[in-house]
């Protein structure tokens, strides 16, 4: 059976090569004020939201404070009103294109990294948390759908 | 680069410029004067600031707009474009061909990295492997 393998200089490449190490967390009740000096200090687009046993909640990105701004909601609303949620994750140990592909389908920007040795939705220690944000937000429109993937299929199939 | 430049007018409201980078998922719009010319970049951190220092949806875009347009020619090195934005901390630079108010692209660092990484459309075709 023929097929057709695309590779890339990202084939071969693990999550845990690509990814930041250091997350910015905020509590369920911070304030949008307070989530948007700590995105601005950090340069980071996103902040995780925890809870008070420190179990990742969801996520707070500029676009989520952009419409607060909108719909004129003030800055004190607690990041709990207006996150994301759940957050989702992938392993270090996964393919940099998997997790590519993963942000691909599910239309976000950034993935939370979980620590190997502990349940991705339970990680809580910021050594075993990382954001391969940069990556998503880097290479998130290079990657091929996999409605283009299953023509390239079709076409290889045919040849 | 990207071709196409999402623009507003200095005129615009803020709740009109984050319509505009809702709909088209862009992370910043260039202001262009009465004159159609570049005066001005609003992005998503612009208007988080704005956000957090009272501004209301209904203030102007030339009141928070940054300027100048940092911009580079389609004639320069990419190297050079690059060493631009992250000297001066920005994300994208805007793309002129011969008039540097008439902006005809964006270079995002994002587009540089991609194409760089072989993981754009154009260089995917090059590298597709036909196995059995």
């Amino acid at each position: 059976m023929v097929f057709i393998e695309r590779r890339t200089v990202l084939s071969g490449m693990l999550v845990q090569e690509a990814m930041r190490r250091r997350v910015i967390r905020v509590s369920r009740e911070t304030t949008l004020s307070d989530c948007t000096n700590r995105m601005v200090k950090n340069k980071v687009a996103a902040v995780l939201v925890t809870s008070a046993d420190d179990r990742p909640v969801g996520v707070v990105s500029k676009t989520d404070l952009i419409g607060a701004f909108y719909a004129d909601l003030p800055v004190e609303t607690a990041a709990a009103d207006i996150m994301a949620a759940p957050p989702l994750f992938c392993f270090p140990d996964d393919s940099l294109e998997s997790a590519i592909d993963l942000m691909h389908v599910r239309g976000v920007h950034r993935l939370y990294v979980g620590g190997a040795e502990t349940e991705p939705i339970r990680t809580s220690s910021v050594c075993s948390t990382a954001i391969a944000e940069r990556a998503g937000k880097v290479f998130q429109r290079g990657v091929a759908s996999p409605k283009t993937k299953r023509i390239a299929r079709g076409c290889a199939s045919e040849m | 680069m990207t071709t196409s430049v999402r623009a507003c007018k200095t005129d615009n409201t803020l709740a009109e410029v984050i319509e505009d980078l809702t709909t088209h998922h862009c992370g910043a719009v260039l202001i262009r004067n009465p004159a159609g010319h570049a005066a001005g970049v609003i992005s998503k951190t612009d208007l988080v600031i704005a956000y957090k220092h009272g501004e209301k949806t209904g203030t102007l875009a030339k009141i928070i707009m940054r300027h100048p347009v940092l911009s580079c020619s389609t004639n320069d090195f990419l190297s050079l474009a690059l060493q631009q934005m992250l000297l001066k901390d920005v994300q994208r630079l805007f793309v002129f061909k011969d008039d540097p108010a008439c902006m005809i692209g964006v270079l995002s660092l994002s587009d540089s990295a991609r194409f760089r990484s072989g993981s754009c459309r154009a260089c995917t075709s090059g590298r597709l492997i036909v196995g059995a």
